[in-house]
């Protein structure tokens, strides 16, 4: 049984690859199609690590409230000079799929452009994208989901922080 | 091998929820409730269903659904008798917990007389209900923020418009928190920077625009002096399904006007939703206080007719539940992600609907393209209306 048609995933496919944020250690998947677009998914985990974010709940503003992390983003970007960040346009590789931690994990190879849209059937592998084994299909190698263990999304308490 | 490329894409329409959103939904602004003397019980078409909004003798407002359980008479064409709304029908009074209090004819009222009341709020001048299909009330932590400038006396008054929206799920003015070339096309903005957040019930939109020189029409976001080179920076969030506070910054008469636009709805049908939308305008040291609510009026009209242009899209527009998306389009599935949360019981959103998410679109590409187009637009106006030979004639 499919996911209900609001839950699918993004069709540009990125290489979600693990950023540590250098002041806080707080552990976000980043894409990049370009050098300026960038896609940050974070874990409740995280968002509960970054520095930036605790400085701003002390005065009041909640995270969800706060645009962005600085410290971060300037983490991204030495990641991107130190060439650990791969920039790359989205893939529409129909194999791919999982919305979650990333917007789908590919390798950099398995992109054409111009490929099909996934079909109905294949666009929700396994209908649970949390499940790390199924999470990663001949993925990236550089974003295993068991190097940051800490980040399991499923952590029920800090889900509504 | 290549049968992929060829096929034609094909559109999942899917079907509007027939549920409807968990979350603080605003009908109005409060005052507009509290009219007539003595007051009168109005009506709201929402949730599938009639509303009977009603003071108290105290002035507090209340909602009930709006058919009495008795007879099923409608208590929005009744009256307010004291701290109750009497029905047309056979006078019954329902008190603002849902309790019938009295029947005027009837030795006593029947046990089972309750009907539904709607849990409220009033905040920033404007009445919230709280929908929840399962009857729980909202957690501590979802609630509609303060809007400092709604009670203070360096603003102007709320303008508030609306607009029944028939033919679309709401869905479609939630698309629009994401959908960054929109605003040059259907809202005539010129997009410069644009990057959305989701986290727990929030979504939101950090925007930059500036003017369009080569629209002079009416519908200018950016502007709504229309015409200057204005810029404005846009920080909007919705709290929640339906209730987007939008705080702006805008260059007008070469200062910078503080503004804050209401963006809410609330839905009539699963295929039908209210729009509405106000505006409160900082007075600025100099502007006088009739300029900054003509600045107001103004702004709150070119809204108005950006969302016309917007309703006339959704009339004729497909439902798409995959839309194909380019790199420069916004986050659309992790928006429609985030907004999934409403529509499912409390026990089944997941953790990755509320999960923190952000994404900043590459606006280098479209900025490049969209020059070129307003310079060939300002240089065929030119050449349209102007002889060559006139070079004065520029001014007009």
């Amino acid at each position: 049984m499919a996911l209900p048609a609001a839950v699918r995933s993004d069709d540009r496919h990125g290489a979600a690859q693990a950023v540590d944020c250098a002041r806080c250690g707080a552990s976000v998947q980043v894409v990049k199609f370009s050098p300026q677009h960038t896609s940050v998914q974070w874990t409740p985990a995280a968002v509960e690590c970054c520095a930036e974010f605790r400085d701003r709940a002390a005065e009041g503003t909640a995270s969800a409230l706060v645009g962005g992390c600085g410290t971060l983003r300037a983490s991204i970007d030495h990641a991107v000079t130190a060439g650990a960040l791969m920039i790359a346009p989205p893939s529409y590789d129909g194999a791919a799929g999982s919305a979650y931690p990333g917007d789908g994990p590919r390798t950099p190879d398995s992109a054409h452009p111009g490929d099909d849209p996934r079909t109905p059937d294949n666009a929700h592998p396994g209908d649970d994208p949390r499940t790390p084994d199924s999470a990663t299909p001949g993925g990236d190698p550089r974003t295993p989901d068991s190097a940051h263990p800490g980040d399991d999304p499923r952590t029920p308490d800090n889900a509504r922080s | 091998m290549g049968m992929g490329i060829d096929r034609p894409r094909v559109i999942e329409a899917g079907t509007p929820p027939q549920r409807f959103a968990r979350g603080w939904h605003c009908l109005g602004l409060a005052s507009r409730f509290r009219d007539g003397d003595p007051p009168a019980p109005h009506a709201v078409q929402a949730f599938g269903t009639r509303l009977v909004v009603f003071p108290d003798s105290a002035g507090e407002l209340h909602v009930l659904d709006a058919y009495c359980r008795h007879m099923g008479g409608d208590l929005s064409m009744g009256t307010v008798k004291g701290d109750q709304v009497a029905c047309p029908f056979h006078d019954w009074r329902w008190g603002g917990d849902g309790r019938c209090a009295a029947i005027p004819y009837a030795r006593r009222v029947p046990p089972a007389a309750k009907t539904r009341a709607w849990l409220t709020l009033e905040r920033n001048g404007q009445l919230f209900v709280w929908n929840d299909p399962e009857g729980n009330p909202p957690p501590g932590d979802v609630t509609i923020p303060r809007i400092d400038g709604a009670y203070s006396d360096e603003w102007t008054r709320w303008t508030w418009d609306s607009l029944l929206v028939e033919g679309a799920n709401c869905r479609e003015v939630i698309d629009n928190v994401v959908d960054m070339a929109h605003f040059f096309y259907v809202h005539f903005a010129f997009p410069t920077y644009f990057r959305n957040v989701f986290e727990g019930h929030v979504a939101s939109q950090y925007l930059r625009t500036r003017a369009r020189p080569d629209v002079s029409g009416p519908a200018n976001y950016s502007d709504g002096s229309a015409g200057a080179e204005g810029t404005l920076r846009s920080e909007a969030s919705y709290f929640g399904p339906s209730y987007m506070i939008d705080n702006l910054w805008q260059e007008y008469h070469g200062m910078t006007v503080e503004s804050v636009l209401i963006n809410c709805h609330y839905p009539v049908t699963p295929t039908s939703f209210m729009l509405q939308w106000g505006v409160i305008v900082k007075r600025p040291p100099g502007l006088p206080d009739d300029q900054a609510a003509r600045f107001g009026r103004g702004f709150a009209k070119f809204v108005g007719l950006g969302f016309e242009q917007d309703v006339e899209i959704w009339r004729h527009k497909a439902r798409v539940d995959n839309p194909l998306l380019c790199a420069e389009d916004g986050p659309v599935y992790q928006l429609r992600r985030w907004y999934e949360q409403f529509y499912r019981d409390v026990a089944d959103v997941e953790p990755q609907m509320t999960a923190r998410y952000e994404f900043e679109i590459d606006t280098s590409r479209p900025v490049a393209g969209w020059e070129e187009e307003v310079a060939a637009n300002l240089a065929a106006r030119r050449a349209a209306a102007v002889p060559p030979a006139d070079p004065p004639a520029e001014a007009g």
